[in-house]
């Protein structure tokens, strides 16, 4: 009896082997099914590989401009700052959170920033605007808004009382550049202030809000003016990845927050970046659960009827002594044979589709442009290679394939011999 | 000629009687005035001393006297229009539209505040609720106010508080269209100036920012004193006096 036992483990894998080696002659016996079901899966596999690259891509790259110019992809505020933002809720920029953003690794970089809104006045014409006092030196090696300069020049560092005006507000006032404009806005004292400022350039950031009303200014200037000496409403900051975002915010929000300080994310100050992404995120992913459902019932359709097709042999097989079992096995063996196959390849075509897009965007004219023009964003479409695009579309498509196959893995289950032989 | 008058005395008044008459009390064709103004905000307080001028609803001209910061700044209004002269720069600046809603001085009051034009005899419906209302132990009559359906103003419902005693205001609530309080001005501190008696305090409470208020107190004021029109004009504005 003892001896019996290893070959017993011996025949078992042997099994395996022989019900691996049908299943894979058996989907070749009929070379044009499987290759149209195998061509379904992959294709269903490249357009979601595609389109899944295209917005994880597209909504990085939006997250990089958007949120790597204006808030930062965390940024440090006062708490109770996003509630009511205004100089009240500013704080000073001392050399001891200084210290704590420099020893924090990961980021890169870090700009302090100074909001107010304001009203501006070339004598007839008056407007309300916003000044972003920033400091031209960090900005350069911060955001990109040195490159969006239309006329004139970006701000200096050494040179004070000078401002850029957002292209739309420069009209409006209807003045030259050069030019003394006059500010007003209450102060962090409480009082109201005035003073005049030369007009050194014009800046175009393409995000029409802004265009309206932004001032740039020297911080220093901006301190001066508003009697806020040494404040700032946020310190922006970027970091080396985006999937660091969640770490490095708990950890500065930790140590800033005996100070009454907190680090948001982007997701957190861009509200309505992070809303419009999760759309297009959602209505992307119900657009491809229809798709797959769609090749789900053309999968259902091929494996029932090469099912089917072999009732009659199936039966043979019955009455010779198999068991249902080892049949069921053996045409689950073949689906996921056809499935893997069809994954992989369309894994692979989506896969270099994507890489060729990472080398060479897609820059959009037409409707598609002004929308992304209306954020200031160059018009193009992104793509990504990150392995949760290759393994969440896998599963989903190896799950929704093993769900539909089912109906015809149960009808092999109840077959009866003499039934089988008889089907017609 | 008094026969009349005392009929309507004695028996009930109506309610666009008595706010006729508490808004006389507080008015007059022409104002001049020292006030006082302080801020008082959960972080911070902070006074100004103003000097103004008012013809009517029509022109009014504001100068700040203290803090020495502001002092020289003036406001102008003239109709619906509203001009600051700015000391510093020395510059005229017209207020937009589009900031007519920003806070005057940093006050709980707007630009807009100071231009509308308030014709409450003429706006609103009126009704009185209660004519034993007691506000700050002053018996008053509650009268509320109910735009009418065509009327250019912003509160969707007024209640006014008038004292028995003398007619001067006590309290005014404000409610925007859906019903909240808004904010409310309350009267305190009776005096009398030139043989007029007026409440020397006049606070208004922001019951949207809990804990904002904004105190009037009069130092000095005469009404119906004559007033040079040329005061109201840039030129002047621009003088340094």
């Amino acid at each position: 009896m003892k001896k019996f036992s290893p070959s017993k483990n011996l025949r078992k894998e042997d099994e395996i082997m022989f019900f691996l080696k049908i299943a894979w002659r058996n989907i070749w016996r009929n070379k044009r099914r499987t290759i149209i079901t195998i061509t379904a899966i992959a294709f269903a596999t490249t357009i979601t590989v595609i389109m899944r690259g295209i917005q994880l891509g597209t909504y990085d790259y939006l997250i990089r401009t958007i949120a790597g110019n204006y808030s930062g992809y965390i940024q440090i505020q006062s708490k109770g700052y996003s509630e009511d933002p205004s100089l009240r809720k500013t704080f000073i920029y001392s050399d001891e959170i200084k210290k704590i953003i420099k020893s924090t690794p990961d980021i890169i970089a870090y700009a302090p920033r100074l909001y107010a809104d304001v009203m501006i006045s070339s004598g007839e014409n008056s407007y309300g605007g916003i000044i972003y006092g920033i400091d031209p030196e960090i900005e350069f090696n911060f955001s990109n808004f040195h490159k969006k300069i239309k006329h004139g020049r970006f701000l200096r560092k050494d040179s004070s009382y000078e401002v850029l005006l957002g292209d739309k507000l420069f009209e409006n006032l209807k003045i030259k550049l050069g030019d003394e404009i006059i500010i007003l806005s209450q102060g962090f004292d409480g009082a109201l202030w005035d003073m005049k400022f030369k007009v050194v350039g014009v800046i175009k950031l393409g995000y029409t809000e802004l265009d309206n009303a932004v001032i740039f200014m020297n911080l220093k200037d901006a301190q001066e003016f508003l009697s806020a000496e040494n404040r700032v409403s946020v310190i922006a900051i970027l970091i080396s990845e985006l999937e660091k975002i969640e770490k490095i915010k708990r950890k500065l929000s930790e140590e800033l927050n005996s100070k009454s300080l907190v680090a948001l994310s982007w997701e957190d100050v861009m509200v309505e970046l992070k809303q419009s992404i999760e759309f297009d995120n959602a209505s992307g992913v119900l657009f491809l659960a229809f798709l797959i459902i769609i090749v789900a019932f053309g999968i259902l359709n091929t494996i029932s009827m090469s099912v089917v097709e072999r009732f009659n042999e199936f039966g043979i097989s019955l009455a010779i002594g198999f068991k249902n079992q080892k049949l069921v096995l053996i045409v689950l063996l073949e689906i996921l044979f056809i499935v893997l196959i069809g994954i992989l390849l369309g894994s692979l075509l989506g896969g270099i589709f994507n890489y060729y897009l990472i080398k060479n965007p897609i820059v959009l004219t037409g409707d598609f442009a002004s929308v992304y023009e209306e954020f200031g964003i160059e018009p193009k479409f992104v793509s990504s290679l990150k392995p949760r695009i290759f393994i969440n579309t896998g599963l989903s498509i190896l799950i929704v394939s093993l769900i539909s196959s089912v109906i015809p893995l149960y009808r092999v289950y109840k077959l009866e011999p003499l039934k089988g032989i008889r089907f017609t | 000629m008094i026969l009349p008058l005392l009929s309507i005395q004695a028996t009930a008044q109506s309610p666009q009687e008595i706010i006729k008459k508490s808004e006389n009390q507080i008015k007059g064709k022409t104002s001049y005035g020292i006030v006082e103004m302080t801020i008082i905000t959960p972080d911070f307080k902070r006074t100004l001393k103003m000097e103004g001028w008012w013809i009517g609803n029509e022109k009014a001209l504001i100068e700040i006297k203290y803090p020495k910061k502001e002092e020289g700044n003036k406001t102008l209004k003239i109709g619906k229009e509203i001009w600051l002269y700015l000391r510093n720069t020395e510059s005229l600046i017209k207020i937009p539209p589009s900031m007519m809603l920003q806070s005057w001085n940093g006050s709980d009051f707007t630009y807009d505040d100071l231009v509308r034009e308030s014709n409450l005899e003429r706006d609103y419906e009126m009704k009185i609720i209660s004519s034993s209302d007691t506000v700050n132990s002053e018996i008053c009559w509650k009268i509320e106010l109910i735009p009418k359906p065509q009327a250019p103003v912003v509160w969707g419902k007024i209640i006014y508080w008038v004292r028995k005693s003398d007619y001067l205001p006590a309290r005014i609530d404000y409610y925007d269209e859906k019903g909240k309080l808004v904010r409310y001005m309350e009267f305190y501190d009776v005096k009398e100036f030139h043989s007029k008696k007026l409440p020397a305090k006049w606070v208004m409470y922001n019951n949207i920012e809990k804990g904002r208020r904004t105190e009037f107190t009069l130092i000095d004021i005469k009404f119906d004193i004559k007033i040079d029109e040329k005061i109201f004009s840039f030129k002047e504005l621009e003088k340094r006096r």
